[in-house]
């Protein structure tokens, strides 16, 4: 396969606005489905925050053909694996089985895309499941550092919240608003379903056709949230608890994954932090911690001031953050580590990235682009990611685009984008840091 | 060249260093490959007051070996797009390479490179010091991370191996010097009684530099396991208050049985059924799917070479660990006391049965079978012939293995978190206006 494109498979569109992309991979022992929604806290309001979460949860918990507990017993049982998992931007529900059950999770999504019971009393005992999930996340300094970023740099537009969404509307949303809102966001116009791995690809598309064709969902289309006014100075906040050292994340306003700066901003990721998350060889969506040819870890790992230092550039639907996180040392001071990552972003504004630098975050591009698809699961994964952050041909789009795009364009945009006037910095201040035992 | 075509299968490779070598075939299409070498290095093997050695040493492998600083051994991986990662638990350290077929041959290179000539250079081992020292604040002071030292420490007695989670006091990773880190490493690195654990595409030669510098002369002896005390621990229940957080963590466990013991095939289901299995095991649909009350709870069996251990853990807010924490002790007892009902028993074994295809997707998730097949020395056709064990065991061999290990009351009970007054969401909830 061509890199930054994926591997061959079939790509239509139901009359019910459904779109379905079917790999067939060739040996593959198993098939994964995925069902990827495109609503998330971004479809939100204040007062529902975690909707989209919720409803994850509740897709599990009962539809006609699929009774609470059903779905886990028929997959976990022929020995599949299945999960869900809500973002800003979209919901995606997968099952990998052994490929001669394709059908199962096939059946699953087609009984709870626009089917799913949503009942009282689940809502009110997932309601308790929910906040225990919120509740273990509040126990990390990082989730709570990252969720104040999220509240200083967003305003009015719903990236302000977590996808867990606010504890106390977590605490009251009501069943019928969470029914309404299953309603008015969720169906095939707004899905699209990725089968990856070893099936027979035309009987497979006349299953899906069989299953699929007749569901109807809303046809509004999706909301655009308000926009984000400008910044105009910088914001910080500074959190205390239990920790282990201070940590410090910074967060710059950003473009969307569909901007012309996208592939910029890809590239600005790996010289700064090692690493995009579109383009990681083998690593799925998660981010390895160390990259010591990184500017970041070279100017903070190096010199011994933190203990770990990335950034993250996280493609969303509408402009988000750039984002550097970084541990202090043990002694080392978040003032001495502000000072340094301040004078790597006025570094990289005035210079630019130099031509080896641009030429290793091109060839760790390209790597990942080579081996990012092994496998049904993370081939379901990444063509159902890109297929509803911006279309079928958005990988290759960012892909072609880091490999044009110059060291001059990277030193604008960081002059532009990553300005200490439009900068949001979160400290952690640990207060028990100590040296027990 | 040796011809298996099967990626359930791992073949021993006869040789004369001393290294067990098993070798896994993936299917052509395969894009990469793997290689893990297990070292008898584990944190077991830490000497008294040098708590935090082995970990150390297993972290500074890829900080730079060879003719290769830290960043010039990133650079070659990067290139690649190829990790070498370690792991490391009480016996072993696991060091594992993964990446593109085509660069097997330089990186096989880069790999003999990271396990037998790491340079330990001072700068990166006061840099792993600092990450030590963090990790060892935040396993004070995090609540899950918290509640598994302490479980440990309940279960295991003062001086066995597994009583540690390998960080080190204060004190401790403080007088780790490089020294130590060199002679540690020259005792529990190059040695015999090492495995090397290859996964290839199918028609793939094994790389020359894994035959050269792994394969060809003959090791020196590598370390004896540590002694350790045989009493066990008395019963415990421990409750340590961390404030700052939302959730408390509970733990119970005990002692297990080593990975060879002829029972556990039985307890491996048994801990399945209990709380292993996804979603379906009891614990999961009792504590979360009936009652609401942890977003996760769940068992897990470790069964090493020396022994074994077995944890039940959920969190759920400070107001309800009482509630929770009976459920998941009625549950061992239900385990133990009543068996397994044979329906029960047979879906979560089908349920096993059927995962190993999906545990064959990429090279990585089959290269952790073959791991495991040459870890605990088991049979090379051990995952061909896993189902038929499975099937051979009935509900009441399940429940005399359960009983042995879950029986009695005799497990330590560990609960950490914000457990003062005025935690957790005191009262009845505000009522929820229903539709």
């Amino acid at each position: 396969m061509p890199l930054g494109t994926g591997p061959r498979r079939t790509t239509l569109r139901l009359a019910n606005g459904l779109t379905v992309i079917l790999a067939p991979l060739a040996a593959s022992p198993t098939a994964s489905v995925w069902l990827w929604h495109s609503v998330g806290s971004r479809d939100e309001r204040p007062g529902l925050t975690g909707a989209s979460h919720c409803i994850e949860h509740l897709l599990f918990l009962g539809s006609p053909h699929f009774p609470k507990g059903s779905i886990d017993r028929a997959v976990v049982g022929v020995g599949g694996t299945l999960n869900a998992f809500t973002d800003t931007d979209f919901t995606a529900y997968f099952a990998t089985v052994p490929s001669a059950h394709v059908g199962l999770p096939l059946a699953i999504e087609a009984d709870r895309l626009t089917g799913a019971f949503l009942s009282d009393r689940e809502v009110e005992r997932e309601r308790e499941v929910i906040l225990s999930e919120r509740e273990g996340n509040e126990n990390w300094p990082e989730f709570k550092a990252e969720e104040e970023l999220y509240q200083l740099a967003f305003r009015r537009h719903p990236y302000r919240w977590d996808a867990l969404g606010w504890r106390t509307d977590i605490e009251t949303m009501r069943p019928a608003e969470l029914r309404e809102y299953y309603r008015a966001q969720y169906g095939p116009r707004r899905a699209a379903l990725v089968v990856a791995g070893g099936f027979d690809a035309a009987k497979l598309r006349r299953t899906v056709e069989a299953q699929f064709g007749s569901l109807e969902g809303p046809a509004t289309p999706r909301r655009t949230p308000p926009a984000e006014p400008a910044q105009y100075g910088p914001r910080r906040s500074t959190l205390t608890g239990p920790g282990s050292t201070p940590f410090v994340y910074f967060g710059w306003p950003a473009p969307a994954v569909g901007s012309p700066l996208a592939p910029t901003f890809v590239l600005l990721d790996v010289i700064l932090g090692g690493e995009s998350r579109l383009f990681a060889a083998g690593a799925g969506w998660r981010r390895r911690a160390d990259h010591p040819s990184s500017r970041l870890y070279r100017a903070l790992v190096d010199t011994g001031l933190a203990v770990r230092a990335t950034s993250d550039w996280t493609p969303k639907i509408d402009p988000g953050l750039f984002c550097v996180r970084v541990q202090a040392a043990p002694g080392r001071s978040l003032d001495q580590i502000e000072e340094r990552v301040r004078a790597l972003a006025n570094r990289l504004a005035t210079r630019g990235p130099t031509d080896g630098e641009l030429r290793e975050a091109r060839a760790k591009i390209r790597r990942g682009a080579e081996l990012a698809y092994e496998g049904a699961s993370r081939v379901g994964f990444r063509l159902g990611l890109f297929a509803t952050l911006g279309g079928p041909s958005l990988e290759r789009r960012l892909f072609a685009g880091c490999l044009r795009t110059t060291a001059d364009e990277i030193a604008a945009a960081a002059r532009e984008w990553l300005s200490p006037d439009r900068v949001n910095i979160v400290r952690y201040e640990p207060t028990s840091p100590g040296r027990p035992r | 060249m040796i011809r298996l075509v099967d990626p359930r299968e791992v073949r021993y490779v006869a040789n004369d260093s001393g290294v067990l070598l098993g070798l896994q075939r993936m299917p052509p299409s395969s894009p990469t490959f793997s290689a893990t070498y297990l070292a008898p290095a584990g944190y077991g093997y830490d000497p008294p007051r040098l708590h935090g050695l082995a970990r150390a040493a297993s972290r500074l492998l890829t900080a730079g070996a060879g003719r290769r600083d830290r960043r010039q051994f990133a650079r070659v991986l990067d290139a690649a797009g190829a990790t070498i990662s370690s792991r490391i638990d009480a016996e072993v350290v696991a060091t594992t390479l993964w990446g593109p077929v085509w660069a097997a041959e330089s990186l096989a290179e880069l790999f003999a490179d990271a396990l037998f000539r790491p340079r330990f250079d001072p700068k990166e081992v006061e840099r792993v010091r600092s990450e030590l020292h963090v990790e060892r604040m935040r396993e004070a002071t995090q609540p899950s991370a918290r509640a598994e030292r302490e479980l440990a420490e309940a279960i295991f007695p003062p001086g066995h191996p597994y009583r540690r989670t390998g960080g080190g006091s204060a004190r401790c990773l403080d007088a780790i010097g490089r020294e130590e880190i060199v002679h540690f490493h020259s005792e529990h690195f190059p040695v015999a009684g090492a495995a090397l654990v290859v996964t290839l595409p199918a028609g793939r030669r094994l790389p020359r530099a894994i035959v050269r510098r792994f394969l060809r002369s003959r090791r020196l002896a590598g370390p004896r396991p540590p002694r350790w005390p045989r009493r066990s621990m008395p019963p415990s229940k421990k409750t340590v208050r961390l404030e700052g957080g939302s959730q408390v963590e509970i733990r119970l466990g005990g002692p297990a049985l080593p990975r060879a013991d002829k029972q556990y095939p039985a307890l491996f289901l048994a801990n399945e059924v209990l709380g292993g299995r996804p979603a379906i095991a009891r614990l999961f649909q009792r504590v979360r799917e009936r009652r609401g009350l942890a977003y996760d709870a769940s068992s897990e069996l470790w069964a090493g070479r020396w022994g074994g251990s077995w944890t039940v853990a959920a969190g759920t807010s400070p107001d309800r660990w009482p509630t929770t924490l009976s459920l998941l002790t009625e549950e061992l007892e239900r385990l133990t006391q009543q068996g397994i009902p044979e329906r029960e028993l047979t879906a979560t074994r089908e349920s096993v049965i059927g995962e190993i295809p999906t545990a064959l997707e990429t090279t990585a998730d089959a290269h952790a079978l073959a791991e495991e097949v040459v870890r605990f020395h088991l049979p090379e056709t051990f995952w061909i012939d896993w189902p038929k064990c499975l099937r051979s065991l009935g509900s009441e061999a399940v429940r005399v293995a359960a009983a042995q290990v879950y029986g009695g009351s005799a497990f330590a009970q560990v609960v950490v978190g914000p457990l003062g007054p005025g935690h957790g969401r005191a009262g009845p909830r505000p009522r929820l206006v229903r539709s």
